[in-house]
């Protein structure tokens, strides 16, 4: 496979200040650019950027606190200024090949400034994919016999917008109260929604989905994950810019891009690191996750399936049955097998309460060694074996 | 019937007035007939020695209640008189032209005396650096040391704020031998400047005692006067810096000294260096190191650390940062100022 070349990818996250471009490269383009942090190549796309001012006006000189009021997002320079911005960078522990300046660039959010090469609209779609992508391997390979809607929650759960935003707020991350370039970078910019706004009108991504208008339809889960987001829930758009964003998408933007401008400065097993150290660290409770409606039927769906012995309810001990609080410990049985035990009130209680942990034993099961496929991408790696995954839950 | 109630029910006297007063009193109105008559039977005459009221006459109470009745009587009876007003009476429609009584308005409104105006023992300058506490020094072992010669109250230079310049060229160009009583210490360049100093610190302090200061100044010149060639070479003999070698032993001196040397360099004195200085020098070096040792803004210590600059997440600011340097740091600033444009607050 071919190396990737990240260090000239990282470049165009930089302001051609501090890219590692040669140095012809970056006296042509220093020349042309004061305030922007594209690539070169972006550049040349973007040329209406340097084309802004009408060239018939007089052009009157601006303070430089004056020129800062202009502009939508903080310049590139304020980023070495900012007492927050390095302190959150150390207090993050981030690589030293990540500058300040694309950490700047990364609290800045599309509603902020909607220009491509300012906010962090890039770095977060690309930290995205790789959080989901290491979140989805992790639980897959984890835990291969989990439900498919539980795999969603626990999705959700680990890099889900109202975690990130959970996160954004233990990082120390304050909003700033309105975007502009007067502002601390080291503050999450971003443009505020007016009160009042329905959260509720935003646009569905056009989909191969059939009948995407009828939104009262019920949507399979099979449906979900052929056309839906990596939480199972429809992939909507909204227009940020002209409404502007709630605090909680502008805090997931801003942790998604930080993955990405990791992955982009200082590499995969950097990234990779990162991720282990602020997501896999969260502790999740993934059985609380589940929810049962008949756990009895569906374990001996399961044992047919397996073609185990049907399960059968035993009593393994009971006490004051004939007393206002009976307690039963009922047991489940496959043949000589016990396959879940449930203490309850009554037998009924019991007997679902030990169908249920027959069910989570069943689904929780995890591997002893558990590999996921990208540690084959490090060098000297050992190849990959598959791994097992298990049919999926049982459809009754 | 509630008993509460039946209290309500009762004479109000009996409550508010003590019983035994009363009962006292009915029988004192009822013994001017009874009694008497009962005395005159005993007596036989109409005129029987001994008390008319045999229980004392009234009691405290009665007394004071009948002591403080009368005055009330005597008022009602002054009002009953009328007082016609004078003829060229007129009755005031407004305050203005009437007396004020009272105090004459507020202190403000005074004009400053003697005691209103503050003027601090200790002048605002502050000498710290080397080169001007030890002429202060000096100046003040020679002012004390003339003080002591003439025998005057030593404090009564302190009256003397500022000299002339050419008498504090004069008090500069003499020295001071160094001696631990005092005496005998100033050695005067010559008998010109001796005459001049004594002359000008004669004027110190009361008449009084400045004629009889004078008459011994007159016996001394005389004296002085015949040994001046031994003055110089005695002024020569003397070396430079000798009042920093002064000894504080006199308390009265050491006070005086003290209290000068204070006015001078503008500088408080604490009560520790006081106690353990036994010599000017002490004083002298003190204030040197007090100097050096100046206390810095710790913004501008700050400022130069070099260690914080290094810091990325420190930052130090040139100026005070207000709520306002906050408000533009988050941004909201600018909402806040178009907000107040939009109604017109701010222009």
């Amino acid at each position: 496979m071919k190396r990737l070349q990240l260090l000239r990818w990282s470049s165009s996250a930089l302001s051609p200040g501090f890219r590692t471009g040669s140095r012809l490269q970056r006296n042509v383009y220093a020349g042309l650019r004061h305030q922007s942090s594209a690539s070169p190549a972006l550049q040349a796309e973007n040329e209406s950027v340097t084309e802004e001012q009408p060239p018939g006006q007089p052009i009157r000189k601006l303070s430089p606190e004056e020129q800062r009021l202009h502009l939508p997002s903080p310049p590139i320079k304020a980023a070495r200024e900012s007492a927050k911005l390095a302190a959150l960078h150390g207090r993050l522990y981030l690589p030293s090949r990540l500058p300040l300046e694309t950490l700047a660039r990364t609290l800045v959010d599309p509603s902020a400034d909607p220009n491509p090469n300012f906010n962090n609209e890039s770095l977060a779609i690309l930290g995205h994919d790789l959080m989901t992508y290491y979140t989805s391997e992790h639980l897959l390979c984890t835990y291969p016999r989990l439900p498919l809607t539980v795999v969603f929650a626990a999705m959700f759960a680990y890099v889900g917008p109202k975690t990130l935003a959970a996160m954004t707020r233990e990082w120390g991350v304050e909003y700033a109260a309105a975007p502009g370039g007067e502002v601390d970078p080291g503050l999450l910019q971003f443009k505020r929604m007016a009160p009042g706004t329905n959260l509720n009108t935003d646009t569905a991504i056009s989909t191969t989905r059939p009948n995407p208008d009828r939104k009262s339809w019920r949507h399979s889960l099979s449906s979900r994950i052929v056309y839906d987001d990596e939480f199972g829930d429809i992939t909507t758009e909204s227009n940020t810019a002209v409404r502007g964003a709630t605090p909680d998408q502008a805090s997931a933007s801003f942790v998604r891009a930080v993955m990405g401008a990791i992955y982009l400065h200082a590499g995969r097993p950097a990234a990779k690191r990162f991720f282990e150290q602020h997501f896999l660290s969260r502790h999740l409770n993934i059985t609380e996750l589940f929810n049962f409606s008949q756990p009895a039927r569906d374990l001996s769906r399961l044992c047919a399936r397996e073609d185990f012995e049907p399960p059968v309810a035993r009593i393994i001990s009971e006490t004051g049955r004939k007393s206002r609080h009976p307690v039963f410990v009922v047991g489940i049985f496959s043949g000589k097998d016990k396959l879940g035990e449930g203490a309850g009130g009554s037998l009924m209680e019991a007997r679902s309460k030990a169908a249920v942990a027959a069910l989570k034993g069943w689904y929780l099961y995890s591997p002893l060694e558990v590999r996921v496929p990208s540690s084959t991408e490090e060098n000297g790696a050992a190849p990959w074996k598959p791994v097992h995954v298990d049919l999926g839950e049982v459809i009754v | 019937m509630h008993p509460s109630v039946r209290l309500l029910r009762q004479d109000l006297s009996s409550i508010y007035f003590p019983r035994s007063s009363i009962a006292r009193q009915v029988r004192y109105n009822s013994s001017d007939k009874f009694s008497e008559r009962v005395r005159r039977r005993l007596w036989g005459t109409d005129n029987p020695p001994g008390l008319k009221d045999p229980y004392g006459g009234q009691g405290v109470l009665e007394r004071r209640w009948s002591g403080r009745q009368q005055p009330e009587e005597a008022e009602e009876a002054d009002h009953d008189v009328d007082i016609a007003p004078p003829e060229d009476y007129v009755e005031a429609k407004t305050w203005d032209g009437l007396q004020r009584i009272g105090h004459l308005g507020k202190w403000s409104d005074l004009p400053p005396r003697k005691e209103d105006t503050y003027k601090p023992f200790l002048p605002e300058r502050k000498f710290s650096k080397s080169s001007k506490v030890a002429p202060a020094a000096h100046q003040a072992a020679v002012e004390i040391s003339m003080m002591r010669m003439l025998k005057k109250p030593l404090t009564n230079i302190c009256d003397v704020t500022d000299h002339d310049p050419a008498i504090l060229e004069m008090i500069m160009a003499c020295r001071i031998q160094p001696s631990d009583s005092w005496k005998s210490t100033i050695k005067f360049p010559d008998q010109r400047t001796k005459e001049a100093l004594i002359y000008v610190f004669d004027q110190l302090g009361p008449q009084a005692k400045k004629q009889k200061a004078k008459e011994a100044n007159e016996e001394n010149a005389e004296v002085e006067s015949e040994i001046d060639g031994k003055l110089k070479q005695e002024y020569n003999t003397t070396r430079k810096g000798g009042s920093q070698a002064l000894a504080l032993k006199n308390p009265l001196i050491k006070f005086a000294f003290l209290k000068r040397f204070s006015q001078l360099t503008g500088q408080r004195l604490s009560d520790s260096l006081i106690s353990s200085a036994t010599r000017v020098k002490h004083l002298v070096e003190y204030l040197d190191k007090k100097g050096e040792q100046a206390p810095k803004k710790l913004a501008v210590t700050l400022a130069e650390s070099s260690t914080l600059q290094k810091l990325p997440n420190v930052k130090i600011f040139k100026e005070r940062q207000t709520p306002a340097h906050k408000d533009r740091e988050v941004g909201r600033w600018k909402l806040i100022d178009a907000e107040l444009r939009e109604r017109g607050l701010v222009t």
